[in-house]
């Protein structure tokens, strides 16, 4: 792969957008988190808390009428489902949410019109990001359950991605069989059933249907030593986990939070520290992240 | 001798003129019933699977024949070009090249165009049955054509063909 993960995902923009968007100076397309647009407005890279404006030309609606016919490749019937939940799933592992006017139908929504904004938010795979914290998270080198919690754009996908890898790969700890539940595609970007970003050899990955369904389907069909899921968000995950744990199967699971009192406060989360050993808080300050790992059990 | 061979010709050209214009009128209903199948796949396939356009056509290029296969072929090129031009803007392209159609049938295609690849499937199956009923309506118009005029202009042309050689030996 020659293209760096920002060159990857704004490829999917329309060919002017893309161009002010590859104007950015390449230390900061390295530092881009996301690229914003909203119509009527300039389009923007958000870096940490900053948004850099990309170009003067304000994003139409046609261009992102235009955005997503590229990102769909034309197919939005192909790609509804996601559209549905507001997001789309592009080559690399990047993710495209977009906002507009919801269409209902019978209390659901129906499809995505008239689209007013969208995010591509950048997937970026940091080999090795997991190394600090891994020694932490084991029991005589066998990784235990371990709950990532982080506020978003912090790294939590970036985490769990790498503690994946290093697991199924043996690095830094007993290699185990990893079944990966992916929703959205953002962990190991499948296509054509090959990852494209690296979760290791002894990973198994689930791609497209909801967490929890994914998670009890690993678990009857592929055997898996631990279970991965990204962003704990409905009572059915938490239930599928919790089952899971139930059957002896090591946990790895991220959710939104700042602060371990956030597993108190908030009902979805109350029960993990019942199934959950391990916690792993990331927080950024100056600009840098840092690891906090803690027992939960 | 030469001005014999002339005027055969003459007459040869005025008889095949005649059986072009049948055979035009014949190559429209067989264009039309070609599509009208392309178009009945497309939707069968959009509620089977859904795959995504380029799947798509290339699947239906391999399963339709004649102008519909062309159809599909070229508009799976013009997904190549989206970043020059939407996939409507294709697909118009693409419908404006095809050969033996008229332009009712041409707008027809090229206001299907704009319904594929933007919206759910449900909506470009209800927009592909409305276009098949369209050109079926228009297949019907050109083989009634066909029956009323094809054999009038096959007997103009020999007509003429047969006027040239007595006028002119």
């Amino acid at each position: 792969m020659d293209k760096t993960p920002y060159r990857q995902a704004v490829s999917a923009l329309p060919p002017r957008l893309r161009e002010a968007a590859l104007a950015l100076p390449e230390p900061l397309q390295n530092r881009t988190e996301e690229v914003r647009l909203r119509a009527g407005w300039p389009m923007t890279a958000v870096l940490g808390a900053d948004e850099l404006p990309l170009g003067e030309t304000p994003v139409s609606p046609g261009d992102l009428e235009q955005l997503l016919e590229l990102a769909s490749r034309a197919s939005v019937h192909a790609v509804l489902p996601q559209l549905r939940r507001g997001y789309l799933s592009l080559e690399g592992g990047h993710r495209l949410g977009l906002c507009g006017t919801v269409s209902l139908e019978d209390g659901e929504v129906r499809t995505l019109r008239r689209l007013s904004s969208a995010a591509i938010r950048v997937a970026r795979q940091v080999p090795g990001a997991a190394g600090e914290v891994l020694p932490g998270l084991c029991r005589e080198g066998v990784l235990r359950s371990t709950l990532i919690l982080a506020p978003p754009g912090l790294g939590k996908t970036t985490l769990l991605r790498d503690l994946i890898r290093c697991v199924s790969e043996g690095e830094g700890a007993v290699p185990l069989r990893v079944g990966l539940a992916d929703e959205r595609g953002e962990v190991a970007a499948l296509a054509q059933g090959l990852p494209q970003l690296a979760v290791g050899r002894r990973t198994d990955v689930l791609e497209g249907c909801s967490k929890a369904r994914g998670l009890l389907l690993l678990l009857r069909s592929m055997n898996p030593q631990v279970l991965a899921m990204d962003e704990i968000t409905e009572p059915e995950d938490i239930a599928a986990l919790e089952s899971a744990a139930g059957c002896g199967v090591t946990l790895l699971a991220t959710a939104h939070g700042e602060r371990r009192e956030d597993l108190r406060r908030r009902p979805l989360y109350r029960s993990l520290p019942q199934f959950m050993e391990k916690l792993v808080l990331i927080h950024r300050q100056e600009g840098i992240r840092t690891y906090q790992v803690e027992e939960l059990l | 001798m030469k001005r014999l061979l002339g005027i055969c010709m003459l007459a040869g050209c005025a008889a095949w003129t005649g059986f072009r214009a049948a055979r035009d009128l014949r190559r429209r209903e067989r264009t039309l019933g070609e599509l009208e199948q392309g178009l009945a796949l497309l939707s069968r396939e959009l509620g089977l699977s859904a795959p995504p356009m380029d799947e798509l056509l290339a699947k239906l290029a391999g399963q339709s024949a004649g102008t519909a296969r062309t159809l599909f072929q070229e508009a799976g090129k013009a997904l190549e070009q989206l970043d020059v031009r939407s996939f409507s803007e294709g697909w118009a392209i693409v419908v404006q090249n095809l050969p033996d159609l008229q332009r009712d049938s041409r707008e027809v295609l090229v206001g299907l165009g704009q319904v594929l690849g933007s919206y759910g499937g449900g909506e470009q199956r209800q927009a592909l049955d409305a276009a098949r009923k369209e050109l079926g309506r228009l297949r019907e118009a050109a083989r009634a054509e066909w029956q009323r005029m094809g054999r009038v202009y096959q007997a103009m042309g020999l007509s003429g063909g047969a006027f040239f050689l007595i006028l002119l030996l």
